[in-house]
């Protein structure tokens, strides 16, 4: 199998640093004056160059239909790699539907690399095998209780067994890909002929890279992208149409969301979506290709407590994929003190806004104690 | 793109489902379509999957909502199906799948 570890991790936001191009400042020995110097003279070096991010433009986001929507391929590639925004409207989160299509229908190049979505189905597929091993056994089994077995049944009783104890041992994937010949036009799926041009055989783009609300105004604040309507927006109008009122509420729903986003990317975190597991986030090291996300994230408020029984079906579900659920608290600012803050007319006052809000954290787990004893 | 095109576009080409259709019952928009295969070890055999696409939001489900989806596909297919499906679509485009069932439903084996 070819495991993609093709991407390394480049950077937490997208933003150039000048050492990522110009090459790190080196180390200073407090004893050796020469590693000082030597410091100096590299960090001034630096200084005088040009600043690479400056150089690069604004990656371009277009507001339509309501979402935010990513189509170049080069911003849709900065904005994955470089803190991993965004998602593959037709992918698990990387764009790849293209390229996991064309695999499919065999078109253009055969590409060895095996994408996380064929991974995830082959290994789906060897436990409907197993499954199907595992039924056969439990039938024989039962028959044989029951004394109805013949001869060659119980042959086939031990076979099953030893195939069932392969499956449990091996939990080493081997994908063999063949190379396989092109399916014909008038062969595929009414919907894929839709999709692909007859003539010259290539398939249409259908997707695209899609931003969240609480992403897209992270990237609006730090200055990283433009977003555009018809016209340009501005930090405002992004703010507004994420809140989806012109009067917000201290504890609308977007802000509440941002709060907690802004908290967790400003300290380092890869924050992505969690409607998968029945919270709100979850917090990666660096990012998906790296590891599996360590933490989920529930955010209450004082107005919209939850109960114990949703705090306790969200823990099980955390915990069964072994991820720590932490709660955090939010702390929400009275109608006054937001529209004071949201009446400036500077962009400055977002930051304001966000020193509005507080964020307590708890984390919340399981404990069994005749098995949690160190 | 209304919430149903959403669901059937990702049916189509990330599920890889076929013949899926959006059905409009007054102001509920229903999806219906056939999967790769069976979705639940329990079934007889694939079959027509009934589909309802809701946004995520913060608002509480209800059980004479769900009622009239069941009550809604009884007037599209002529039957109460067994089961339904909620498409729950996020604003990151995920969309997650959860059943409904008609009903208890015995317990089957992971």
């Amino acid at each position: 199998m070819v495991k993609r570890f093709k991407k390394s991790f480049i950077a937490p936001i997208p933003i150039t640093i000048s050492t990522q191009i110009y090459g790190l400042l080196p180390n200073i020995y407090p004893h050796n004056p020469i590693s000082w110097i030597h410091f100096f003279v590299k960090y001034l070096w630096i200084y005088f160059k040009p600043i690479p991010q400056r150089s690069i433009s604004n990656l371009s986001v277009v507001f339509e239909d309501n979402l935010f929507k990513v189509l170049n391929k080069q911003h849709q590639e900065r904005l994955w790699d470089y803190g991993f925004f965004g998602k593959g409207t037709l992918s698990r989160s990387e764009l790849n539907w293209y390229s996991s299509t064309q695999k499919r229908l065999h078109l253009g190049d055969d590409n060895f690399e095996l994408s996380n979505e064929e991974i995830t189905k082959f290994r789906r597929e060897e436990r409907v095998k197993f499954k199907k091993e595992r039924t056969k056994e439990q039938e024989l089994e039962l028959k044989k209780r029951k004394n109805e077995i013949s001869e060659s049944e119980l042959q086939e009783l031990d076979e099953i067994k030893k195939t069932l104890i392969k499956f449990r041992k091996n939990n080493k994937l081997k994908i063999k890909q063949e190379r396989q010949v092109p399916i014909e036009y008038k062969d595929m799926r009414p919907e894929d002929q839709e999709i692909i041009d007859e003539e010259s055989m290539t398939l249409q783009e259908i997707e695209y890279l899609q931003l969240s609300a609480v992403e897209t105004f992270y990237l609006k604040l730090i200055d990283v992208i433009d977003v555009f309507e018809a016209d340009q927006l501005t930090l405002e109008d992004v703010f507004y149409k994420c809140c989806g009122t012109k009067t917000p509420k201290p504890d609308n729903q977007f802000i509440l969301s941002y709060i907690a986003y802004h908290h967790y990317r400003s300290l380092g975190w890869c924050v992505r979506n969690g409607i998968k597991f029945g919270c709100d986030y979850i917090l990666y090291k660096k990012g998906p290709p790296f590891s599996h996300a360590e933490h989920g994230i529930l955010i209450i408020t004082e107005a919209n407590p939850k109960s114990w029984t949703e705090m306790q079906t969200v823990s099980r579900v955390i915990g069964s994929v072994r991820k720590n659920l932490v709660l955090n608290f939010i702390d929400v600012p009275t109608p006054n003190e937001l529209n004071e803050i949201l009446n400036d007319s500077d962009d400055q006052k977002f930051f304001r806004l966000l020193q509005l809000y507080k964020v307590n954290e708890i984390l919340y787990k399981r404990w069994i104690p005749n098995r949690t004893r160190d | 793109m209304s919430l149903a095109s959403k669901v059937k576009t990702n049916l189509q080409y990330q599920n890889l489902w076929t013949n899926v259709t959006i059905h409009q019952v007054s102001d509920l928009e229903i999806v219906s379509g056939i999967p790769p295969n069976k979705l639940s070890s329990v079934d007889e055999e694939n079959q027509v999957e009934w589909i309802i696409p809701k946004m995520f939001s913060q608002d509480k489900l209800s059980v004479s909502e769900i009622q009239n989806w069941f009550s809604k596909i009884l007037e599209l297919s002529g039957d109460i199906p067994r089961r339904i499906t909620i498409a729950i679509i996020n604003d990151d485009s995920t969309i997650v799948y959860y059943f409904i069932h008609n009903g208890i439903t015995k317990p089957n084996q992971n």
